[in-house]
């Protein structure tokens, strides 16, 4: 199957990175969360809800919404620190991307592993920049502030076309057991597939 | 195309629209409520978490979203539109954005109702969530209070945009394809304020010491306007609701909602126009404020509060004594007038209770001057007179006490004219020069001269205060007013006189031919010293 990319370009500050990330990859799982499903007998089932919570920026004028889900949370902060010391140790001249990858796991016989077949991968490609003085930095918090909000529309904008791969690994009547297992444990949610983050190049 | 529906499928169709109607309701309004919206995720879902999303329900914005539906549905031709409106507490109102369900006749009949249509609402849902986070009204409803309220209005029909002003932005949030049509969820917001600044200034002068929350009731009162709307603010309900309120609050165990009753001191903010554009800041040239782009910049209220210059003493029309310095505080005081942080700066040092300082000579005295050039033309000769109608004068880096004013201490001009009838115990030499005798006194002088011999135009300023900062000085025994006065009005050079340089002019050419004639005679030496150098 086709996998759906898309691709998000920022430029923010040292001391934004985290939030702009954060903002970004909380927009996309937001959509792509759902909640947790219940078999019952005689073959119905139940999904739980999902809560949402707004998350004030402190060093840019946003304000972003994410799944109520503090393990969620951890998970993907753990994944934007280790982004950043990346970045800031890389050497690179404040460039680097990172990756939000969903992607199926199909079970294959023995023995062969399990496949993971992505099939739709966001990419935040983030440029840092270094302020002289305090006023370029309130500048800059507000000019980051809108383009994220621009980013925001970017992401809300694909959620209209349907995607024959997403639909096909939505709660579907049909398919009850055709969802992957989790990439990590969640009490009330799950997410379409399977989600990894990756670290891809700093350059 | 209805009857490809099966009756169990329409109905959940017309089911669904309806909820998400209502729940759009919900998420545009909480949105606009100034706090932080926060629900719990839960596996057991309830009759009321429609779309598995725990959206609350307030049953005020309930009730209005059912009245203004009447039993309809969102259909071709029948948008549900939420209108989202800042009223002032002046009670100036301005649209913001407008919020629009809408469906065309584009149909997708073989999409599932049940689960497709019902995960993609979902989804839209989401979309509306963070949308409503990013356009401007979000951070208009952030700030929301005293000052101003955001007001919701629902109303079907057709979607009126006129009220946006010019310019406006749209940013459509989804669209979910049905058997029975397409669901688009858009929103059109403002961009333009300017009306907004251009009406507040066109009210009186803000007047000193205005109290920010001086307006007895909220702006947001019981007898809300219907074409407004309702106000997005939890203290808005009625008491009967209030328990109703009281149980959408219990519910959010987790919500870090921050009620803000302090409310800022500000008036209508501008705001950066669209996340979509790189535009520039609105016009906010109009309201003289300074505002870095995109922020949401609340100094109107130093307009409000800034002061009339004629309104402080302290602007130095008269000189006031200590004493009228602390009347000036207690009336400030008894008409409830608070120390505004933006008084200035001749408030501050107003309230200290001295008189004002005034460097000597400085051009900021410009009454002084004025009057002592008043005085001044009036009798110079009558010194005491002069004494009790000059209040007190202290030069700059002056260290002598305040509180003595003494005939001695006192700062005049003439001066000299006043030794002969003031007390001269006085020891500062600084205060009456010694060596001027009031006849010769070159001030005297210049002040009724007719103009000397070579002097020029009249003078176009007099120093009255002869007590120049730095000026004493010990080893001459001149002090620089002396000086100064002394050659105020030099003669005028005679190589600038006109009958002397025409004459020069004159004899210089008259003596060229002679010059020529020697320097031809001797032309041979200044060639052998020109080859010389070479």
């Amino acid at each position: 199957m086709n996998c759906r990319s898309e691709v998000l370009e920022v430029t923010v500050e040292a001391r934004q990175i985290d939030e702009a990330m954060l903002a970004l990859l909380h927009t996309i799982l937001l959509h792509r969360s759902t909640g947790k499903f219940h078999y019952k007998k005689e073959g119905t089932y139940s999904i739980g809800t999902v809560g949402t919570a707004d998350s004030d920026c402190d060093f840019i004028d946003f304000t972003f919404v994410r799944v109520s889900s503090e393990e969620l949370d951890r998970v993907i902060r753990k994944a934007v620190c280790e982004f950043k010391d990346g970045l800031n140790n890389s050497g690179s001249d404040g460039m680097g991307q990172i990756s939000l990858e969903f992607y199926q796991k199909k079970k294959s016989r023995w023995p062969f592993s399990d496949e993971c077949i992505p099939w739709e991968v966001w990419t935040i490609k983030v440029n840092v920049v270094n302020l002289a003085n305090e006023q370029e930095r309130q500048i800059c918090r507000e000019k980051v502030g809108e383009k994220l909000g621009e980013k925001v529309i970017n992401v809300v904008e694909p959620q209209r076309r349907p995607a024959v791969s997403v639909q096909n690994h939505l709660p579907d009547h049909r398919f009850p057991g055709h969802f992957c297992e989790h990439h990590y444990e969640e009490t009330d949610q799950r997410h379409a597939g399977a989600v990894r983050i990756r670290n891809l190049s700093l350059y | 195309m209805d009857s490809d529906l099966s009756p169990q499928d329409k109905k959940d169709l017309d089911k669904f629209i309806k909820f998400f109607a209502l729940k759009t309701v919900q998420v545009i309004v909480q949105a606009r409520l100034g706090e932080k919206i926060c629900t719990r995720s839960s596996s057991s879902p309830t009759g009321s978490d429609w779309f598995n999303l725990a959206i609350k329900d307030i049953p005020e914005v309930s009730h209005e979203a059912k009245k203004a539906l009447a039993g309809q549905l969102p259909g071709i031709g029948r948008s549900m539109c939420v209108e989202i409106s800042l009223k002032t507490s002046e009670g100036d109102s301005m649209e913001l954005e407008t919020w629009c369900l809408e469906m065309n006749e584009k149909c997708d009949k073989d999409i599932k109702v049940s689960y497709t249509v019902y995960n993609r609402l979902s989804v839209l849902l989401k979309s509306l969530m963070a949308i409503t986070r990013v356009t401007p009204a979000y951070k208009l409803s952030r700030k929301q209070g005293h000052d101003y309220v955001i007001l919701y209005r629902i109303y079907f029909g057709e979607v009126q945009l006129s009220g946006l002003g010019e310019g406006f932005q749209t940013v459509r949030v989804g669209v979910v394809g049905t058997p029975v049509g397409t669901v688009t969820l858009s929103c059109a917001y403002r961009t333009n304020l300017a009306f907004m600044s251009s009406r507040q200034f066109d009210r009186s002068a803000p007047i000193l010491g205005i109290i920010v929350d001086h307006f007895v009731d909220p702006p947001c009162s019981s007898q809300r306007p219907a074409v407004l709307g309702q106000p997005c603010n939890y203290r808005a309900p009625d008491e009967e609701d209030g328990g109703a309120f009281a149980g959408v609050q219990d519910s959010q165990e987790v919500c870090t909602t921050s009620f803000s009753t302090s409310p800022p001191s500000q008036c209508v903010c501008t705001l950066s126009p669209s996340p979509s554009k790189m535009s520039k800041p609105l016009p906010l040239d109009s309201l003289q404020l300074p505002l870095a782009p995109g922020l949401v910049a609340h100094n109107m209220c130093s307009s409000r509060v800034s002061y009339q210059p004629g309104a402080l003493p302290g602007a130095a029309e008269v000189h006031p004594t200590a004493a009228n310095a602390a009347q000036v505080l207690h009336a400030g005081k008894e008409g409830g007038v608070g120390v505004v942080p933006c008084q200035p700066h001749g408030a501050e040092t107003h309230l200290t209770g001295e008189p004002p300082l005034n460097t000597p000579g400085s051009s900021g005295d410009d009454e002084g001057l004025s009057r002592s050039a008043e005085e001044r033309s009036v009798s110079p000769s009558d010194p005491v007179e002069y004494l009790n109608a000059f209040t007190r004068k202290v030069g700059a880096f002056v260290n002598k006490p305040s509180t003595q004013i003494t005939a001695a201490n006192l700062d005049l001009p003439f001066a000299a004219f006043a030794a002969r009838g003031l007390d001269t115990e006085g020891s500062d030499p600084m205060v009456q020069p010694p060596e001027s005798p009031p006849s010769q006194s070159p001030l005297q002088a210049s002040l009724h001269s007719q103009g000397s011999e070579g002097s020029g135009p009249q003078d176009d300023f007099v120093m009255v205060d002869f007590r120049p900062a730095f000026s004493k000085d010990d080893l001459l025994p001149m002090d620089l007013g002396t000086f100064y006065r002394e050659f105020q009005n030099p003669p005028q050079l005679t190589s600038l006189s006109l009958h002397i340089s025409s004459q020069s002019m004159a004899d210089d050419l008259d003596s060229l031919p002679e010059k020529l004639r020697v320097y031809e005679k001797n032309i041979d030496e200044f060639d052998a010293f020109v080859d010389m150098l070479q």
